[in-house]
């Protein structure tokens, strides 16, 4: 029976209830798929609560299956928070800095801004472009470089050369890194030789005069804006080759006592013919246009040509164990160094690179200060002087991985002082028991997005407010403080946005690709309420605080409503279009014209003014009795033209009249209606007059048309020609008027 | 099919050939008459040169297929739609699309039988279910824009080359079961639904231009529609046995698609005034006596078929009206010929015309293919001839020619796919 419908849609039941609206992709976190089995991230130690009476079997296997469901508890708003920190480091949809309880995140000064004034703007503009302009004018800026010495820490190399006035040829390039096309594989270098110098090789005490170079700021300044990424320093130092066959196996020998179990002396040994040549790199601006060589005393660990990678990281990840010899922090002990003495003159740098620098200068500056101090003609041949390098030498890795990291240690000891030796109990609860206990380290980072909080009335609040799935309650600890963490049965996970960003077209709502115009549903509530003074006791576990009323997102209309007719989404500012009250919509109005001429006992006349009465009497919606004298009054009015246009005035008489018959109209009522028809009848029958003689005499055009009093002409010579291209047809309904007239008179 | 063979023919069947050497140059014309001898052979799958062969009734057919490939989607869920894509130039890659489950698959068909897998979009909906598609392009880019629809009612429209939905549209109250595009402009979509009405699109603008259905619209689902080659008109079917012509060429229609154009949504704070078509052009019941699941425009006539094993080639009006003087009230249609088959009494099943619309193909709910010769001077000769293959038994739901005609695509209810090449 195909009647039945024998097309077998497969009905399968979906799992759960199904995403709420449907339309548009779907918003949902995703999963991560890599998300860890526990609650927080891996800390420091973690017990299973001591259970009384676990030592029966079947006890044990409950509470075990019980722990699985405390697992699953928790697992799943974690991967939220986790997938959500993610997110918000890609694109952050607020920034932390800009909250209240994280104020002390925000390392930026508002002060400029209390006497800000737009036009400074462009004076600040104007100023850098003056200051640009005279440097470029007149070029004074230099990186001065004063060669102090070339050393090698092979004791037998220097001892075997110290006779004579050994020197080292230094090369100095400038190689410019440039951006990658999309052709090319690795970003094209380009390399200018800036000089060549003699440098003395290992110098007992400091030299008098050290071989100096000085290299134009101008070489740093990009000639096409966009070409060049970063400046780098390229030191190629050759070094004379031992003279003697012995010295080198000497030196050999001596190498190998050190006992190094780097590469490079095995290397080395190979090699006994020839200049060495040794490599090192300095980024002088970095792709960011920053100065990474700020003054100061340098020693550079040089590397063997064979050895050197131009341009390639090497750092890595090490554990230090102490007494262990470690190879890479060792470059230094071993490796051939270079010292110099570095000064930016003829500050262009000062004006222009220093506001660049200054995201680095919170640790550049404490160490070149230093450097400053110290004489700079004297550079101490103790290797543990490596600290005061301020930059790293490129290939040797610990220092680029080190040198950060020690920083940041540093200033997060300086903000977290007061807290120092504190140490957060985080207790995970399930069924008002005890399950886990993870102690935190004594920082304060947040356990699910890793954000550093700094303060524990941050951590508290930040936790409170971002990660709302759970409930926190603070417990004063004698060790720091006890952070007992449950499940919040009653989070409210419902979309809470804007209801129309999940109907709008993707990339509308939430484009990744640049800002959008959103559809404004909500209105911008500004709330100041007092806060209280922050304190840890908001955070106790308290009675009346157990049912919190948290306050909706969203205020007005929080839902999507729906146009009546077309059951599109209705956008808010179309609230007031979609109206649905019309009596007579036009479905009804085409379809009761179209009921009439299905009459087949009624001529087209009668039907014509059926139709016009039934539309007059829709639209106004004329219900009652008491209301037709009045209907047929504007029913002339209305329509007098049209009925005028087809001749329906009898037609219209004898349906007066029956409503007449029917004590639906008085007599006054007809005679008022017909005496306004004929009003308009007389009218339009002069005015069809004039156009009739109009047409009669056509030659006589302008001046007689200007002077009609008809409504469709005015005398202006645009509205002459239009009169005329109409006229005929007006002309034509005229005689269509008078002709059923007649056929009407006749029947 | 001796008429057939006379001279109008005969230079038709040139133009084929010349279409099919630019496709494949190195098939030869001989393989015809080997294809019509062998029958429908049963040997096994290891055999592939002897896989099913076009089997026909006449001695003399001028087409003849071969089953080449099969392939099978892991859902096992029926495919309710497949769709060559048309508007992709000559020596492009030929790539079709398939709709069932929640998942759309678009495919390539390699010149030396292969079919290959290219994209597959699954919905984050588990319950929804696709049921048709259609291809398009973007105008300013030349993207080829791939529509599609089904259970849920929304459709959505994806693009292959960034791999995204770009867009979507919600506002039918159910199932959506047929979608199509505008021939002359790639941004009119029409999609017609189980909720009794059609809706006009405009996608460049996201406008609903028209709705098509209310007082004397589809008092049922609708099942199917097709717009006339120019784009003036359409003619919808549906389970309420009738077929309703809908002009697009008035005035008002004209006025709101370009309305449609002009409108932006981000200037104006009132909705674009969608036009009710409450009164179809024409509308009749006397073709069928079931459920109407396919109709498309053949000229100024129609194809239409019902579950009654018969496609009605008719027109409306009597033998000497024309349809753009059909009036509104016209009560009387012409039926101009049939094409009969068997076995293919379930609803929703769709035949499909190539490009040229010279061939017509239909599949059975058993799996056989039936093809037609459409370049007929008497419809009533027309003969048909049956692709089968042992192992196709399932339910074909709809067949599509690539745009050279040498390739036919049918899917099937446990979602296997069906390539069968045209023999030279």
């Amino acid at each position: 029976m195909p009647c039945a419908g024998a097309r077998e849609i497969p009905s399968r039941t979906g799992p759960g209830p199904g995403s709420g609206t449907g339309a548009g992709p779907s918003r949902k976190p995703n999963r991560p798929a890599q998300a860890g089995r526990s609650g927080a991230r891996a800390m420091a130690s973690s017990r299973l609560a001591s259970a009384k009476g676990a030592g029966k079997k079947s006890k044990m296997e409950l509470l075990l299956a019980d722990q699985d469901l405390f697992m699953q508890a928790f697992e799943k708003p974690t991967q939220i928070y986790r997938f959500l920190r993610t997110r918000n480091l890609i694109a952050p949809v607020f920034l932390h800095r800009t909250l209240s309880y994280m104020a002390h995140r925000d390392s930026r000064s508002s002060l400029r801004r209390r006497n800000f004034k737009i036009d400074d703007v462009l004076s600040k503009a104007e100023d850098q472009m003056k200051c640009e302009s005279a440097t470029s004018s007149t070029q004074t800026g230099h990186l001065q470089l004063n060669f102090n010495g070339f050393f090698s820490k092979s004791d037998k190399f220097s001892a075997q050369v110290e006779g004579e006035t050994a020197s080292a040829v230094l090369e100095v390039l400038l190689v410019k890194v440039c951006h990658k096309k999309r052709k090319d594989v690795n970003c094209p270098i380009k390399q200018i030789l800036l000089g060549k110098k003699q440098v003395p090789l290992n110098p007992k005490q400091p030299a008098g005069s050290c071989p100096s170079l000085a290299v134009p700021y101008v070489d740093f300044q990009p000639s096409q804006p966009h070409l060049v990424k970063s400046y780098s320093l390229l030191l190629r130092a050759l070094c004379p080759a031992a003279r003697q066959g012995d010295g080198s196996t000497h030196r050999l020998d001596a190498d190998e006592n050190l006992d190094v179990t780097d590469e490079v002396p095995s290397k080395r040994g190979r090699r006994d013919e020839g200049d060495k040549v040794y490599l090192a790199e300095l980024t002088v601006f970095d792709k960011n246009r920053r100065c990474q060589l700020l003054d100061g005393d340098y020693e550079v660990a040089l590397q063997e040509q064979e050895v050197w990678l131009p341009g390639r990281r090497r750092a890595t990840w090490e554990t230090v164990i102490d007494g262990k010899k470690f190879p890479l922090f060792e470059t230094f002990l071993q490796s051939p160094t270079l010292q110099f003495t570095l000064r930016w003159t003829g500050g262009p740098l000062d004006r222009r690179a220093a506001p660049h620098a200054k995201p680095l200068a919170p640790h550049a500056r404490p160490l070149s200060t230093r450097n400053a101090g110290d004489p700079p003609a004297s550079p101490s041949t103790d290797p543990k002087h490596n600290s005061t390098r301020p930059s790293t030498p490129a290939g040797v890795g610990p220092n680029t991985s080190f040198l950060p990291g020690g920083v940041q240690g540093k200033r997060d000891s300086a903000t977290v002082e007061p807290q120092k030796k504190m140490r957060i109990f985080y207790q995970f609860l399930y069924n008002s028991n005890l399950r886990q206990q993870t102690e935190a380290r004594d920082d304060l980072h947040c356990p699910w997005c890793t954000l550093n909080c700094g303060r524990l009335y941050s951590l508290l609040k930040h936790l409170k407010l971002c990660h709302g799935r759970f409930i926190f309650n603070y417990v004063p600890h004698p060790k720091g403080a006890r952070i007992d963490v449950s499940v919040n049965e009653s989070y409210d996970g419902s979309y809470a946005g804007n209801p129309q960003d999940t109907h709008s077209q993707p990339g509308f709502a939430f484009s990744r690709n640049g800002p959008v115009k959103r559809t404004a549903v909500t209105y911008a509530l500004a709330c100041r309420p007092k806060r209280p003074k922050p304190s840890l006791s908001e955070f106790l576990e308290s009675e009346e605080l157990e049912v919190e009323q948290q306050r909706p997102f969203v205020s007005g209309h929080d839902r999507l409503y729906f146009h009546s007719d077309t059951c599109l989404p209705l956008r808010p500012q179309e609230m007031d279009v979609d109206s649905e009250d019309e009596n007579d919509p036009e479905w009804l109005r085409e379809k009761t014209i179209l009921q009439i001429d299905e009459f087949m006992d009624v001529n087209e006349g009668e039907k014509e003014l059926m139709k016009m009465w039934n539309l007059h009497v829709m639209k106004h919606s004329l219900i009652a009795d008491g209301q037709m004298s009045k209907a047929v009054l504007l029913f002339v009015d209305a329509w007098g033209p049209r009925l005028q246009e087809l001749g329906l005035w009898r037609n219209l008489l004898l349906h007066l009249i029956s409503l007449h018959d029917f004590n639906l109209i008085g007599q006054a009522a007809l005679e008022a209606a017909m005496a306004r028809l004929r009003k308009l009848c007389d009218r339009k029958s002069t005015h069809d007059a004039e156009f009739c003689h109009y047409k009669s005499t056509p030659r006589q055009e302008g001046r007689e048309l200007a002077a009609f009093p008809s409504p469709y002409s005015t005398p202006s010579p645009c509205s002459v020609s239009d009169t005329r291209s109409f006229s005929p047809s007006e002309h034509e309904a005229g005689g269509v008027d008078g002709s059923s007239q007649d056929s009407l008179h006749s029947c | 099919m001796a008429e057939a063979e006379g001279s109008t023919s005969e230079t038709v069947q040139k133009k084929y050939m010349v279409l099919d050497d630019i496709s494949n140059p190195d098939a030869s014309g001989d393989d015809t008459d080997d294809a019509v001898s062998t029958g429908s052979g049963a040997t096994g799958l290891a055999g592939k040169k002897n896989w099913g062969k076009g089997k026909s009734k006449s001695k003399k057919c001028r087409f003849a297929f071969r089953c080449i490939t099969v392939l099978k989607e892991d859902h096992g869920q029926p495919l309710f739609g497949v769709q060559f894509n048309w508007h992709s130039r000559e020596g492009d890659p030929l790539v079709f699309a398939t709709v069932g489950s929640n998942r759309v698959t678009l495919y390539e068909c390699h010149p030396q039988g292969e079919i290959k897998l290219l994209q597959s979009y699954v919905d984050v909906e588990t319950e929804e279910n696709f049921y048709t598609c259609a291809w398009t392009y973007d105008r300013i880019t030349g993207h080829p824009l791939l529509a599609v629809a089904g259970s849920r009612g929304i459709i959505r429209i994806i693009n292959p080359i960034t791999m995204q939905c770009i867009k979507h549209y919600i506002g039918h109250g159910n199932a959506i079961n047929e979608l199509k595009f505008h021939p002359q402009e790639p941004n009119l979509l029409l999609s017609v639904s189980k909720d009794h009405v059609l809706r006009l699109w405009n996608i460049q603008t996201d406008t609903l231009v028209a709705v098509f259905g209310g007082v004397e619209g589809h008092r049922d689902e609708v099942l199917s529609a097709d717009f006339d080659l120019q784009g003036e008109k359409i003619m919808s079917c549906g389970m309420d046995h009738s077929l309703k012509l809908w002009r697009l060429n008035s005035e008002r229609i004209q006025r709101a698609i370009r309305g449609s154009y002009e409108y932006n949504l981000n200037k104006t704070n009132r909705p674009f005034a969608t036009q009710k078509i409450h009164f179809p052009d024409f509308s009749t019941r006397d073709i069928h006596r079931n459920y109407v699941d396919c109709v498309r425009w053949l000229g100024d006539f129609i194809l239409s078929k019902s579950c009654e094993n018969a496609i009605v080639c008719w027109k409306p009006g009597n033998m000497n009206d024309t349809v753009d003087t059909i009036k509104a009230n016209e009560g009387n249609v012409t039926v101009l010929g049939r094409f009969d088959y068997s076995q293919c009494d379930i609803w929703y099943m769709r035949f499909s015309m190539d490009f040229w619309q010279k061939m017509l193909a239909l599949g059975n709910q058993v799996g056989k293919l039936f093809l037609w010769d459409l370049e007929m001077d008497d419809p009533h000769k027309t003969k048909c001839i049956t692709l089968t293959h042992p192992k196709c038994v399932s339910a074909i739901r709809q067949t599509s020619f690539s745009r050279d005609s040498s390739i036919l695509v049918a899917v099937c209810d446990d979602a296997s796919i069906w390539r069968w090449d045209r023999l030279r």
